[in-house]
């Protein structure tokens, strides 16, 4: 449903918070969040190129922190950014992430830059259910 | 965020620059923290620095104290200027959180015979050209085209590779930490993607706190004139620094670490921690070790990635001014990191021990004599370098004997005092690059958003932290550099 970035968590990086009455919706608003602190104008980026992952790990946590690190790592090495995702989230064993991200290369003349986001960090990374909605707090490294 | 209280009865101080938490502040503390800085600067000190400081406090094999540095902010696990050493020899741990993500992030410093009055007409061309010779912002990638094999051979030797295969001088080497290469890296220790995410980035400088600047030197600015003297610096010189790391590959290799300490360390080690971010191993661990190898990679990364930023500083200069770099004196005078874990010995209680000193955010100080130095600097101690914000300046000091407190371990910045989303709200880029424009220094960076976050105003006063480290004869000042222009990541 939403994310807001917020003052007081982190110093030298960026924190923001996160809810949603979906699993699949909450990490959708963390990846746009992600985004949000690389890029301006989010809206500019058209959908031309479409990545699909899978992660599975024992818990949530991990699972936010692996997806998030995984949209950073096509930034560095394939210069993709993305503002569309179908994601679905299935427990098992352990939690697994289906991601279809969809996005294009970045383009300074399109593209207005922020700042890099380096890394998502455990830092007070936690997944919480209260009544139907899911919240987290994410601490980006920059 | 709230800022600590000198009158807390919690911290205890111990002489005018420093200030002591008891280990029966948290359960778990093996030693000490301590705080230094003048009763300004704790002032300065955002309170999750006393949480996290305490945390590091309670790692396996800790000495004497866990340090916090008058340029401390709140990280994660870590604070930022935090410095803890572990007996490696005693079940002491390594810890990628201690290490800091962007791998031997650091300084170089390039002087030269060119003086503020011969470069003060060409600066607007010399950024302009820097600009676009160093690249710089979000997902920035490089100049190298690289092979694979390549990238992998730049992971083992580090700034060597970088002369040998791209040009430079040797006498680079000389003026590098470590010579510019962590011989016990071992490539077949990182993943494939530290390699794909690391193999465009060669030669750029990334994003955040990362600059280039171009720098002046004034007479009142030089403070031990002995020193400056020796090392080639006078009155009206033009230098250059710039800090960066080992980029996404740095990163990609403390992800990769961090997991796999996850999952081992309480399991196979019983180490149990209060913050993930902590995630250790023993040093002599099989975790442990590959770790090791694979962050001696980051640090040749890193090494390389500032030598090539440093040949295309060469091009630009001999370029605009017409004259070959050697010509226009341009040398090389440091190059130092403040994220690296280093092995080095130290006595305690009467032993010889061996030490993993952790320095995340905090820069090597050592005295003359250590065989850390680089042999020319060896009599009088390591040249040591603090970064300052864009608008403020930056400052070069020399290692004194009382950072055998440390263990060689003094500031590496300013220190931030408001965070980024907080700077972003405050200040406006554009009026951050007229106000500099007006006080005479050429700013230029790819995102205005980027510059507001970097505001002088968000960080502390750093004449205070380089006071406050030579008051604690741990570094003294030899000499303070103020931008004239700069590029920002």
């Amino acid at each position: 449903m939403s994310h807001s970035f917020v003052e007081d968590v982190s110093m030298a990086d960026v924190a923001f918070n996160a809810e949603n009455r979906s699993l699949s919706g909450l990490f959708k608003d963390c990846a746009n969040a992600v985004t949000e602190i690389m890029i301006k104008n989010t809206k500019s980026i058209s959908c031309k190129i479409k990545k699909r992952f899978v992660i599975s790990t024992d818990t949530l946590e991990k699972l936010l922190f692996e997806f998030i690190n995984e949209i950073i790592f096509y930034k560095d090495s394939e210069n993709l950014i993305f503002n569309r995702y179908n994601i679905k989230i299935n427990k098992g064993v352990s939690f697994t992430l289906q991601c279809e991200a969809c996005g294009e290369k970045m383009n300074t003349l399109k593209h207005e830059y922020i700042v890099d986001a380096k890394a998502a960090t455990m830092h007070m990374l936690n997944i919480k259910k209260r009544g139907k909605t899911w919240r987290t707090t994410v601490v980006i490294d920059i | 965020m709230s800022k600590l209280d000198s009158k807390s009865p919690t911290l205890k101080r111990i002489s005018d620059i420093i200030w002591e938490v008891s280990p029966s502040f948290k359960e778990g503390m093996l030693v000490p923290a301590r705080i230094y800085g003048t009763e300004k600067i704790i002032k300065t000190i955002d309170k999750e620095v006393f949480d996290q400081i305490t945390n590091v406090a309670t790692l396996r094999g800790i000495k004497k104290y866990a340090f916090a540095l008058p340029d401390c902010h709140s990280g994660y696990g870590f604070p930022i200027g935090g410095v803890a050493a572990f007996d490696v020899d005693e079940g002491g741990v390594i810890s990628p959180g201690g290490t800091g993500f962007d791998i031997n992030c650091g300084m170089r410093l390039i002087l030269t015979d060119i003086t503020k009055e011969e470069i003060k007409p060409k600066i607007k061309e010399l950024i302009d050209a820097l600009f676009k010779a160093v690249p710089s912002g979000v997902g920035s990638s490089g100049a190298l085209n690289l092979t694979k094999n390549e990238f992998k051979e730049l992971a083992v030797d580090g700034a060597e590779w970088a002369v040998k295969k791209e040009g430079g001088d040797t006498k680079d080497l000389k003026a590098t930490e470590m010579y510019g290469v962590a011989d016990w890296a071992d490539v077949t220790k990182i993943s494939e993607k530290a390699i794909s995410r690391g193999i465009k980035q060669i030669g750029t400088l990334g994003s955040g706190n990362h600059y280039l600047e171009i720098q002046y030197i004034t007479e009142s600015n030089i403070f031990d004139k002995k020193i400056a003297k020796k090392w080639g610096i006078f009155d009206g010189q033009v230098a250059i620094m710039f800090h960066c790391g080992s980029r996404g590959a740095g990163h990609q290799i403390a992800t990769d670490y961090l997991l796999k300490f996850l999952d081992v360390m309480e399991r196979k080690y019983a180490i149990k921690l209060r913050d993930k971010e902590l995630a250790s191993a023993p040093f002599y661990s099989e975790e442990g070790q590959d770790y090791y190898k694979a962050m001696g990679c980051g640090v040749n990364i890193s090494f390389a990635n500032r030598q090539i930023i440093f040949n295309s500083v060469r091009h630009v200069f001999s370029s605009i001014f017409k004259k070959d770099a050697d010509k226009l004196g341009i040398r090389q005078l440091f190059d130092i990191a403040h994220n690296r874990p280093s092995l080095e010995e130290y006595e305690i209680d009467g032993l010889r021990r061996k030490l993993l000193v952790h320095r995340k955010g905090a820069t090597a100080s050592y005295y003359k004599g250590r065989k850390e130095i680089p042999v020319q600097f060896r009599k009088d101690g390591s040249p040591v370098i603090i970064g300052g914000s864009m608008e403020t300046g930056s400052y070069l000091l020399i290692g004194k004997e009382g950072a055998k407190e440390t263990f060689c371990s003094t500031a590496h910045g300013s220190g931030r005092t408001m965070s980024r989303t907080a700077a972003k709200k405050a200040f406006s880029g554009e009026d951050i690059i007229k106000s500099m424009l007006s006080n005479g220094i050429y700013e230029k960076s790819a995102s205005m958003a980027g510059i507001a976050e970097e505001a002088g105003l968000a960080y502390k006063d750093i004449d205070e932290v380089a006071l406050s480290v030579e008051t604690a004869n741990i570094s003294s000042r030899v000499a303070k550099l103020l931008p004239i222009g700069g590029i920002k990541g």
